[in-house]
């Protein structure tokens, strides 16, 4: 049992998470839901790149997560504009 | 053995505050609810999955490891709010749906002036 099972295991226990959330992509009545659950699905995809990095030992995979959540920041503070009427 | 111990705990944290959040999703009942639940997942949650990676990449002498996850929590801790503060002003814009109506409602007293 080394250490990089656990970061196996917390990466799946993540994805099943993340896999629930999108139960709320689908089904959510409004914009703003699915535009939740979009940005924390994000999030999470992220931390499972930065999980990888971690269990390869190399540090690529974390600057690829880090790429990955500013993208989804970027693209939810569009919409919530687009939204807003600001835009 | 001490620092593995540590570091899991840091993970079950994380992991506790990222179900309850993912739970708060499905089961909220209005959208302002589960942008409050939401908030829960990705500050709480990650933050403590991110310690945990920078206290392991610091112990086997990777040092770009830790560095780069304290800079993505700190990312994470300075752009989430943001990003959740206008997701609720469009909410409220857009006429979300409230399920109370006979609430305290200080932000369409302030935008109908």
């Amino acid at each position: 049992m080394d250490i990089q099972f656990d970061f196996i295991i917390v990466g799946i226990i993540i994805s099943l998470l993340a896999i629930v959330l999108f139960y709320r992509v689908f089904k959510g009545p409004h914009v703003i839901d699915r535009m939740v659950a979009s940005d924390s699905i994000d999030v999470i995809i992220g931390l499972v790149m930065v999980l990888y990095g971690c269990f390869e030992g190399r540090s690529l995979y974390l600057d690829l997560g880090l790429i990955v959540t500013l993208l989804g920041f970027i693209g939810t503070i569009l919409i919530s504009k687009y939204m807003g009427g600001d835009l | 053995m001490i620092l593995r111990i540590v570091i899991d705990l840091f993970f079950a944290l994380g992991i506790f505050f990222m179900f309850a959040g993912v739970v708060g999703m499905i089961r909220m009942p209005d959208t302002f609810c589960r942008l409050q639940s939401s908030t829960n997942i990705v500050t709480m949650g990650s933050l403590p999955i991110l310690i945990g990676t920078a206290i392991y990449g610091f112990s086997i002498g990777n040092t770009m490891i830790g560095v780069k996850s304290i800079v993505i929590g700190v990312f994470i801790l300075l752009t989430n709010p943001a990003g959740s503060h206008a997701l609720t002003k469009a909410a409220y814009r857009s006429k979300a749906k409230m399920i109370n109506k006979d609430v305290c409602d200080d932000y369409g007293r302030d935008i109908n002036e």
